[in-house]
């Protein structure tokens, strides 16, 4: 008998151990949202400190992050969409715009009923990018501009004056002369500029030589894709003079030893280099101490303009939130505030006028490339960036291995990216 | 009369116990193989019924399908040459590295089949490769056929020969991968080998004794009384090698001027990285019906060729 009710008291205190617990729960329940974002590595680090800043100002709100690498992030988050298991919060690396509006939550009405959001604050071009149709479905959270990078220890040792970058085309194309050297076996130990290969982020440099002597890739007006102008023809009839001159399998044999993007010009095998604010960071991780580099904006010949090609990492609020007030409270401070503790450590660039007062942007490396976000090009209002990237860069492979004419390897770009182009307007 | 109704009765009653049986036993069967039936309809029916109906659609998954009737399938054929460069490929890799690999691992199960102290331990180490997963072998070989640094080229160097640039030159990538698929034949090779095992010693005995040398031996018994595993290993072969994806989208992206643009990337690349569901889905209903015919190929003809297993 005892034994009966000493079983029945612990069941019952159990029980009620249970309950205590889950109302004490249930009243400190805050609203969790969830973040994906692509930046791995140290990146990710940092992007965690700045999450875990914003939980503690917001103790009503929980934020998790997650990071998701790049390429899986927009098939991931699609289906995620569609299967109604979506994150609240995502960040926007979506090239195909014409979807923006049944993935992303368009964010007017909180920017208009909020002072402190303005789009003026933003640097020009940016907003374009999260823009499609009138609708903005993101903040901007960092910019970027791209600059040329250069050895001046390499410089100096084969007699060029390391405090004179080249300034055009031709000075370029001597540089990378000068620079190159080969091996033993004849193939490249160290190779000066290669003039249209991808240069990270996104960045094209075919896009930009273009942009430099007046060219456009694409018509918002005529809604026309632009491959076959004579400013196309131009620079790539000279990437293929320079793809015979350098012998493109040696060049492509040389290139097969890169691992990771950029830290073939940290461990000097390149001597000029484009790429984007980040790759101050890379040279800090991978490069000898003390190697003597400089920036430059990418040389463009004689009548031509200075350019610079940008992205911007945005924050976007995914369509069919159910935390909509939370998602925007996070997005807005992760973009002003949460972005001040980022920059210092990741040495981001702005995305508003009002960061640039920041310490780290007074080095004279970075105030170049703040310099530089004033040259900026992107192609406006363009719905399919990713099938347009991918043709261009099979475009150039087969321009530089000979397989086909300048000619005929664009018309082809030119009517394969018109074609899908106009089904996905027309839908 | 009696013994007629006593037979009748029991052999009524035996029929009526079976029935029951048969059913209730019937029912439990059903029962356990449900878990596999739902399995097998959610996890691989119903997404082929889908892909089926996609492949009539345009769909990027964000908005509902559209009903675009055989347009996929016309554009494919008559305004894609990626299409048919990526099949070439595809065939082309195919062609060469299913035959080469049951070669290859048919040379290997009949070295290994000698009594040698320790052979085991060469099993093992031909099998290891086969353990190694696809990703990392795939690094692993980057660095082999890296062609300036690369193990290949610095020994054929040694040797006096200037290596290709291999997966950088337009005519050698699909070779490398041939290559490299040959390294892998751990597999087949266990299965050439346990059918090696079944081959009776007295064959052997008698074509000695009608004065057969080695090779002789080779392509009169052991051949023909392996036909039985080449016919399987020549159809996992090639329905694997249509669909090789792995190495291709980490080792090349599609290789110098899309010479190793090989099917199933291509299908990938309209599927997650264009987002044409609809488009992909037709491409994989065209491999599944070009599998399913060389497949059949082999079967209807295998009657002329294998050798059904002695007694």
């Amino acid at each position: 008998m005892k034994k009966r009710v000493m079983s029945f008291l612990m069941v019952l205190a159990v029980l009620a151990i249970c309950e205590l617990s889950i109302f004490l729960l249930a009243s400190t329940a805050k609203v969790t949202i969830t973040y994906w974002h692509c930046w791995g590595g140290y990146h990710a680090e940092v992007m965690q400190k700045a999450g875990d800043e914003f939980n503690k100002l917001h103790p009503n709100i929980k934020v998790e992050l997650l990071v998701v690498p790049y390429e899986q992030l927009r098939p991931k988050l699609t289906i995620a969409v569609v299967a109604g298991s979506s994150p609240d919060v995502v960040c926007l690396w979506d090239p195909d715009r014409h979807l923006y509006e049944r993935t992303y939550t368009p964010l007017n009405d909180f920017i208009a009923g909020d002072p402190d959001i303005n789009l003026e604050d933003y640097f020009p071009g940016l907003m374009d990018e999260v823009t499609y149709k009138g609708k903005i479905y993101g903040l901007p959270r960092v910019g970027c501009s791209t600059l040329m990078f250069y050895n001046k220890d390499v410089f100096e040792e084969v007699g060029l004056d390391p405090e004179r970058p080249p300034g055009n085309w031709k000075e370029l194309e001597s540089y990378s002369d000068k620079t190159t050297k080969k091996d033993a076996r004849g193939g490249y130990e160290r190779v000066g500029f290669i003039p249209w290969e991808e240069a990270g982020g996104g960045i094209q440099l075919p896009q930009q030589f273009v942009w430099q002597v007046g060219g456009k890739w694409y018509d918002p007006e005529t809604k026309k894709v632009i491959t076959t102008s004579p400013e196309h023809f131009r620079v790539f009839h000279w990437f293929e003079s320079w793809a015979e001159k350098y012998d493109i399998r040696k060049i492509s044999a040389f290139k097969a030893t890169e691992a990771g993007f950029f830290s073939n010009f940290a461990g000097e095998k390149r001597i000029l280099r484009v790429n984007g604010n980040w790759g101050v960071q890379d040279i800090e991780k991978y490069g000898r101490k003390g190697l003597k580099y400089g920036v430059t904006l990418l040389p463009f010949p004689e009548g031509g303009r200075p350019t610079s090609m940008f992205w911007t990492d945005s924050t976007a609020v995914v369509r069919g939130t159910k935390h909509l007030q939370e998602a925007w409270e996070f997005v807005k401070w992760y973009t002003t505030d949460g972005i001040k503790i980022m920059i210092p450590i990741m040495t981001e660039m702005p995305a508003r006028y009002d960061q640039l007062d920041m310490e780290v942007y007074q080095d004279p490396i970075m105030q170049e490339f703040i310099k530089a976000l004033a040259y900026n090009c992107s192609i406006p209002d363009f719905p399919i960036k990713e099938f347009y990237q991918t043709n261009l860069e099979a475009a150039v492979d087969y321009i530089i291995y000979g397989k086909k004419t300048v000619e005929e390897a664009l018309a082809e770009v030119q009517t394969k990216v018109q074609k899908e182009l106009d089904r996905v307007l027309a839908k | 009369m009696k013994k007629y109704v006593k037979t009748a009765g029991m052999r009524t009653f035996a029929l009526k116990k079976r029935s029951k049986m048969s059913s209730s036993e019937a029912v439990k069967g059903y029962l356990f193989a449900l878990p596999w039936f739902i399995g097998f309809f959610v996890f691989t029916l119903y997404p082929v019924m889908a892909a089926i109906y996609y492949s009539f659609c345009s769909y990027d998954i964000v908005s509902p399908p559209q009903w675009i009737n055989i347009a996929n399938y016309k554009t494919l054929i008559n305004e894609d040459p990626l299409f048919w460069k990526s099949l070439f490929n595809t065939v082309f890799y195919t062609f060469f590295s299913v035959p080469l690999g049951i070669l290859i691992a048919l040379i290997l199960a009949v070295l290994l089949n000698y009594k040698l102290r320790g052979m085991s331990w060469f099993r093992t180490i031909f099998y290891l490769p086969t353990i190694v997963p696809v990703v990392a072998s795939c690094i692993l070989w980057l660095w082999i056929l890296n062609p300036q640094f690369g193990l290949l080229n610095v020994f054929l160097a040694k040797l006096g020969i200037a290596g290709p640039g291999w997966l950088a030159d337009e005519n050698w990538s699909k070779p490398s991968l041939i290559l490299m698929s040959t390294w892998a034949v751990g597999g087949s090779m266990i299965i050439f080998l346990a059918g090696l095992q079944g081959i009776p010693r007295r064959l052997y005995e008698a074509a000695e004794l009608d004065g057969a040398n080695w090779w002789r031996k080779l392509i009169s018994v052991t051949v023909p009384m392996l036909s039985p595993a080449i016919f399987f290993n020549m159809i996992m072969g090639i329905i694997g090698s249509f669909q090789v994806f792995t190495q291709v989208f980490i080792m090349t992206d599609g290789g110098p001027v899309d010479s190793t643009l090989f099917y199933v990337l291509y299908l990938y690349r309209n599927a997650f990285v264009y987002f044409k569901m609809g488009y992909a889905s037709a491409m994989a209903l065209i491999l599944f019906i070009i599998i399913l015919f060389f497949t059949l190929v082999i079967v209807l003809t295998s009657s002329k060729w294998v050798y059904e297993e002695v007694k």
